[in-house]
């Protein structure tokens, strides 16, 4: 009957691990380490307390993998936000006192937005830089974006913003 | 193996009808529209669980406060992921724009000066700003920008576990 908060615990024991390790590595590896101390959890749950033929067992195990998944994929995002969302970091330059769009622009830019995402995207290997080029390099990244764009075509008609769009012509 | 089916025709019909719904009319505020469909499928699916004895293809549907429980907690947890993910949908990452733009200049790559320009204050800021005053997350008065009630909370949530990661600010 209470197999529902085994996902809930899994997702207590990601928390757990993360927030400890992040002091020691790198945040990417922390959230790593999370989820596999959570999913290990929530599997050695269903092994020791809950008892059921294979299949069962199987489809049981399916429904609170993809549970914690989930909720391991929201606690991924919620830290992803405070470390990249420009909303966040905007709402954080208001937070202190009320300020006008030229004295945001003076603490956080498209400049800065750039040289922080350029840098990691070089660094990886994603993005080469070349007799003052950009070029594509290992191609993860872009196969993300074009899933991105088929998505925003499915959901919304539409490849990019608006804005984005309209800087294109 | 019932849980598992159900599960699966509950997610797969709340994207589709959602997938029609958003081709027919898209929402002025679609997180939010999502969110309260999203809830209220969810909640029917498990008031109708509760009050009869459905089977699809032989499999029965969720019965009991254990199943019902978790199936919800499945598709919350589902709604939720979507919601995170719907976010990078609406908006254009800033990454990925780049990684684009980069490669939509083909093999000889794309010079630095243009690509300078094209990433601006206009496509980068702008309609995150606007985000938020649609959002009702800040307001725009007497000249300036300040956070509403909702606009603070979720700031302070953030500034709270940054602090406890031992993080600054990101962006």
């Amino acid at each position: 009957m209470y197999q529902f908060m085994l996902p809930l615990l899994g997702l207590a024991v990601m928390v757990a691990a993360q927030l400890i390790s992040v002091r020691f590595i790198s945040l990417l590896k922390s959230v790593y380490i999370g989820f596999a101390a959570g999913i290990v959890f929530v599997l050695f749950g269903h092994y020791f307390v809950f008892s059921a033929n294979m299949l069962d067992a199987l489809a049981s195990f399916g429904i609170d993998a993809i549970t914690f998944g989930a909720l391991a994929y929201c606690y991924f995002h919620f830290i992803n936000l405070g470390e990249t969302a420009r909303r966040i970091r905007i709402m954080r330059e208001f937070y202190d006192e009320p300020i006008s769009y030229e004295q945001l622009l003076a603490k956080y830019n498209a400049a800065a937005i750039v040289k922080v995402r350029l840098k990691r995207l070089i660094n990886n290997g994603q993005v080469i830089e070349e007799s003052g080029r950009y070029r594509i390099g290992n191609p993860s990244v872009l196969l993300m974006a074009k899933i991105m764009v088929m998505l925003k075509i499915m959901f919304l008609g539409r490849a990019g913003e608006k804005l984005n769009n309209e800087n294109e012509k | 193996m019932n849980l598992l089916v159900w599960a699966i025709l509950l997610i797969s019909g709340m994207f589709i009808i959602m997938l029609l719904w958003w081709r027919v009319y898209l929402p002025k505020r679609q997180t939010k529209t999502y969110l309260i469909f999203a809830f209220l499928w969810t909640l029917c699916w498990c008031v109708v669980f509760n009050c009869t004895s459905l089977s699809v293809f032989g499999f029965a549907a969720p019965s009991g406060f254990g199943e019902i429980a978790r199936i919800a907690l499945l598709m919350a947890s589902v709604i939720l992921a979507f919601m995170i993910t719907y976010s990078a949908i609406e908006a254009d990452s800033p990454s990925l724009v780049m990684v684009l733009k980069i490669n939509g200049a083909g093999k000889q790559g794309l010079d630095k000066e243009e690509f300078n320009g094209y990433m601006n204050d206009s496509v980068l800021i702008k309609p995150r700003v606007d985000d938020l005053l649609l959002d009702k997350m800040a307001v725009f008065r007497n000249g300036k920008y300040t956070l509403t009630a909702k606009g603070r909370f979720m700031t302070q949530i953030f500034i709270f576990y940054r602090s406890l990661m031992g993080l600054k600010k990101g962006g």
